[in-house]
């Protein structure tokens, strides 16, 4: 699946990868997020956690 | 009077031939465990970067889209890794495809993501992280827009901000040079050993156009226009895959993907997908101002290669109790050849 990697910091999407988003570890300062389908996310995208909704940079 | 007694000589050989490049490809997941047979003098570290989607023109009849660009290429050699530790990579995800009716307004597609690879499973947060060896990144989205214009591509990972000894960008994806058109262009191939990914086909006429090849002339075919998709790239044939989980025990062959072609909306209504790995997709533009929906083709997943000559043999020879051999703890090892020899 593709996962969002997410920074705890900043919530700002720091990339996008292949991999399975409930087990496999995020690395340092991240977690990650499922991007479902139809989803609009890229790098520079904010995600809110509570909505679990993407925002694209201004 | 001298008694002879049967001497009994065991003359055991083993002669180790020349190990032989493992190669392993990292297609998911996030951590592997360096294995315990790596060799840090002989080793390359591979990546691509994943391919951007294309974009999706509509609203008007003059709607149209560019397709994505595909991923780079880095590779470092050599790499320092310790045997047995766990180290943090990061396979690029492809940009998913977007969708949608004539009625809706236009939409650009999905980046790629980056690809990468660390000497440690700590400061490898991103491409910039200090612990990274090997990166690549991820191709541009591609656009779409609603009235006539002139767009350009998405643009192809860039080789120069990736980290490795040998960089090389993926390509853009195609322009759309004039107004007035309602056009679908190709999605960049991927870059690979070879050199750049191809861009695609650019266009100033309301049509279709085909994708890049990938990895120049040695990796997948461009999908063609009227929404063809990317081949296959095939540089490489992997001993083993991990999909970071297990070992898949599978052989497959890859490499850097092919483009997808793009699609103005005439008798289908999808663009190309771009072929594994690394491609951009094909944009797709509305043709008509019927309401039905229409799809960009989506950019393919990135991909790590992981090539090493094993230390060491990892034969052991137990005298304890007779003569046994211990088969490695891993499938690794060089192959050897063990001669015995009785004599009386």
């Amino acid at each position: 699946m593709t996962c969002a990697v997410v920074s705890i910091l900043t919530q700002l999407v720091m990339n996008m990868i292949v991999a399975d988003c409930a087990s496999d570890t995020a690395p340092d300062g991240t977690y990650l997020v499922e991007i479902q389908a139809g989803d609009s996310v890229g790098e520079g995208f904010t995600y809110d956690p509570e909505t679990q909704t993407f925002t694209a940079p201004q | 009077m001298i008694r002879r007694f049967p001497i009994l000589l065991v003359l055991l050989l083993a002669v180790a031939w020349p190990a032989q490049a493992k190669v392993i490809f990292l297609t998911a997941g996030t951590s592997w465990t360096v294995p315990d047979d790596w060799n840090s003098a002989a080793n390359t570290i591979e990546v691509i970067g994943g391919g951007a989607s294309g974009g999706r023109g509509s609203g008007s009849t003059r709607g149209g889209a560019t397709g994505g660009g595909g991923g780079a290429y880095a590779k470092a050699s050599n790499v320092a890794l310790t045997p047995l530790a766990s180290v943090t990579y990061a396979v690029g995800a492809g940009g998913t495809a977007v969708t949608g009716t004539t009625s809706n307004t236009s939409s650009s597609g999905n980046a790629g993501g980056d690809s990468y690879f660390c000497n440690s499973s700590s400061n490898c947060a991103s491409i910039s992280g200090t612990a990274v060896v090997s990166g690549a990144k991820g191709g541009s989205a591609g656009l779409g827009y609603n009235t006539a214009t002139t767009t350009a591509g998405g643009a192809g990972g860039v080789g120069s901000s990736g980290i490795g000894g040998t960089l090389y960008s993926g390509g853009a994806g195609g322009d759309i040079t004039a107004t007035n058109t309602t056009t679908g262009t190709g999605g960049g191939g991927a870059a690979g050993p070879s050199g750049a990914g191809s861009a695609g086909t650019s266009s100033a006429t309301s049509n279709s156009t085909a994708g890049g090849q990938g990895d120049v002339t040695s990796g997948g075919t461009a999908g063609a226009s009227a929404g063809g998709t990317g081949g296959n790239g095939a540089e490489w044939t992997a001993n083993d895959t991990w999909n970071g989980t297990a070992y898949t025990g599978t052989t497959p062959s890859g490499g850097s993907g092919g483009g997808g072609g793009g699609n103005r909306q005439t008798t289908t209504n999808t663009a190309g997908t771009g072929g594994t790995y690394g491609a951009g997709g094909g944009g797709v533009s509305a043709a008509t101002a019927s309401n039905v929906s229409h799809t960009s083709g989506g950019g393919t997943q990135g991909l790590i290669i992981i090539t090493y000559t094993p230390a060491s043999g990892g034969l052991q020879i137990d005298f304890g109790n007779g003569v046994g051999l211990n088969a490695p703890a891993n499938d690794n090892a060089a192959p050897l050849r063990l001669n015995m020899v009785a004599v009386r």
